[in-house]
């Protein structure tokens, strides 16, 4: 166990240094003067010019210059956005709670549904449940979730008029943020509006959460069907069945259990699609995430924000990774040897 | 004693004859490739089959229905955009831009793999760990923000998405690749060939190489299908194909105004990709089962 947690340890070190050489490289291949590209346009020969110039270290060579920017990152310094002067980390934290919120409720939509359609599957299989299952699935994988982001707008929003077309609440709610997630911000303003202003934050929820969760949901699913059916055929199913143990359980508590191991290994690597997916589907439904923090500083070339916000994305979903390889390796049985 | 022996006359079907065989077996992805087939037919004759001009503007037709519609036109099958240009002809015009850019990139990420695929495989040690390591990395950037932050960089336009998506897609390739390889060097016809003194070169291109054809094909398959759905959403975002480029995805962001005003601007190119997706991953299911990869499938 410490083994492969010293060895996830040292990738995420070698991580670190790959990503921040990369980023350095990329930022200094951005046309135009470092320090106007970092801190926009100082006039040259001020003081602020000289202190920028120094904070960057331009004077030394392109090696060291890489030291300072990691020192930098390390410090927690990811500079400030050139439009609004905010501190990026800050804009981050900001942002990433309402990432987090829709990423959540996604990946709740899609384990539930996932799982549930993967295992009606695997035991109705070759039947016309599995059959649509199946296809239902395909299509759902192959969908460009930006147009189908759109499609639900127009029927749902705008044709039927059960859902608020954007954004995350209606502006008649005035909510302090006090956690950032907005399901429980509401919760906590229930002395103010009732249960209103949570009902309508869920009713934002929903649809963004929809879209995000397709393409995750079709995966699990095609993955649970697949993982039970292998788990069906083994002989402790067999085994279970002569003695007389009901289908229910058979199916709920040893085939799945069995086909959970796989699964975890497909569900970590969904969290890299859900943080791609989120870009979209934040464009989409104007939701005030990390997603569309970043497209709208692409657009505004604001390149410490692009720096820093792509990093600390990507910091995230390796660390999620190294934690589901982790659960991987406490929870697999076969992967534990006796010492 | 006159006895006769008869043998049947046996065929063998050759590697290919054989694949064919299972795959036109596999009906979903006969339906698939068939799609396919029309739509590469339709982008490369996209001149002669197109009515209009995917760019002319005509100002006595903005935003007018489809055909069917009460108020459509005939001459605009599939309706014109708030600029008054065919939606029918842009989408026939679209397919050349979504298919072949798609396809560029595949070639390009193809290639790349397989060169750095087999350097890793091939030369073992320092180079493999840090070829592995730098894949590992950029698939631990999720790809559309890899996509992004290339494109943020060096600026938005379509060569510039091209070289993105590719780069997004060259360590899929690498891993395949280097995977199969030491699977195959494992085997004694390799050692054969090295005994017989092949260098690693000819190890390589005429030994190993067509053994790992099968794994290498059903990625190419995921890949174009990843490739043709980034590319559309880089367009969509703004930051790939630049208007007035009748690329899918820069028609779809274009007509998010209109949602309300003229929906089929927006339903009818999303239909387009959706079909061209989902028929690349038609083929690449039954392209699975034909060359029998287990463990491969999604």
């Amino acid at each position: 166990m410490i083994k492969i947690i010293l060895k996830q340890l040292l990738f995420l070190a070698l991580s670190f240094i790959g990503i921040t050489l990369i980023f350095f490289v990329l930022t200094r291949l951005v046309p135009g003067d470092p320090v106007v590209v970092y801190f926009g346009n100082i006039p040259t020969e001020t003081q602020a010019y000289e202190d920028a110039y120094q904070y960057l270290g331009l004077d030394n060579s392109a090696i060291e210059q890489y030291f300072i920017y990691v020192q930098h990152v390390l410090n927690g310094e990811l500079g400030r956005s050139r439009i609004t002067g905010n501190l990026v980390l800050n804009d981050f934290l900001n942002f990433f709670p309402a990432t987090i919120e829709l990423g959540v409720f996604a990946s709740i939509i899609a384990l539930v549904f996932g799982v549930l359609a993967g295992v009606a599957a695997s035991v109705y299989k070759n039947t016309w449940i599995d059959h649509s299952v199946m296809s239902i699935s395909l299509v759902g994988y192959s969908m460009p979730i930006f147009w189908w982001g759109m499609l639900l707008i127009l029927l749902c929003s705008i044709t039927l008029g059960w859902t608020p077309v954007a954004g995350r609440l209606s502006y008649i709610y005035d909510i302090t943020p006090v956690s950032g997630f907005m399901l429980i911000d509401t919760l906590l303003a229930y002395p103010k509006y009732g249960l209103s202003a949570f009902v309508n934050a869920l009713q934002h929820l929903i649809l963004p959460s929809i879209v995000l969760a397709t393409i995750p949901l079709a995966v699990i699913a095609r993955m649970t069907r697949s993982a039970m059916s292998e788990a069906f055929s083994s002989d402790y199913i067999l085994t279970a069945k002569a003695k007389g143990v009901s289908s229910f359980k058979i199916i709920w508590v040893h085939a799945l259990r069995n086909a959970s191991i796989p699964l975890i290994t497909v569900i970590g690597l969904q969290s890299s699609v859900l943080l791609t997916g989120a870009i979209l589907t934040e464009t989409v439904f104007a939701w005030p995430g990390i997603g569309k923090w970043m497209v709208e500083a692409i657009f505004r070339r604001d390149i410490p924000t692009i720096q820093g916000g792509v990093l600390l994305i990507s910091v995230v979903v390796i660390t999620v990774n190294i934690a589901v390889d982790l659960m991987y390796s406490f929870l697999n049985p076969k992967l534990r040897r006796p010492q | 004693m006159n006895e006769v022996t008869f043998y049947k006359e046996s065929h063998i079907p050759g590697r290919l004859a054989e694949f064919w065989f299972r795959f036109q077996k596999h009906q979903t992805a006969m339906i698939g490739l068939i799609f396919l087939v029309i739509i590469a037919f339709v982008a490369l004759f996209a001149g002669v089959l197109a009515p209009h001009d995917p760019t002319f503007q005509n100002p006595e037709a903005l935003l007018l229905p489809p055909a069917w519609d009460t108020n459509g036109q005939v001459t605009y099958l599939l309706g014109t955009d708030d600029l008054g240009r065919d939606l029918f002809s842009r989408i026939i015009y679209g397919a050349r831009l979504s298919l072949g850019l798609s396809l560029v990139v595949v070639l390009i990420a193809l290639t790349l793999g397989i060169v750095i695929g087999a350097i890793a495989g091939l030369f073992r040690g320092i180079v493999e760990f840090f070829i592995l390591r730098l894949m590992d990395i950029i698939l631990a950037i999720p790809s559309l923000l890899l996509a992004i932050l290339i494109v943020a960089i060096i600026g938005p336009g379509l060569p510039n998405a091209i070289y993105a998506v590719a780069i997004v897609l060259i360590p899929h390739f690498v891993r395949i690749i280097r995977a199969s390889l030491l699977e195959e060097m494992a085997k004694d016809y390799v050692t054969a060939a090295r005994l017989d003194g092949a260098s690693k070169l000819r190890l390589f291109t005429h030994s190993i190489l067509p053994n790992i054809l099968p794994p290498i094909v059903i990625q190419t398959s995921l890949a174009f299908s990843l490739a043709l759905v980034d590319i559309a959403a880089l367009g969509f975002l703004g930051l790939g194909a630049q208007p007035p480029n009748p690329e899918w995805g820069t028609i779809l962001s274009q007509s998010r105004d209109f949602i309300q005003l003229a929906p089929w601007t927006v339903t009818i190119p999303g239909i387009a990709i959706l079909l061209t997706v989902l028929s690349i991953n038609l083929l690449g299911d039954g392209l699975r089962d034909a060359l029998d990869i287990k463990g491969s499938k999604i």
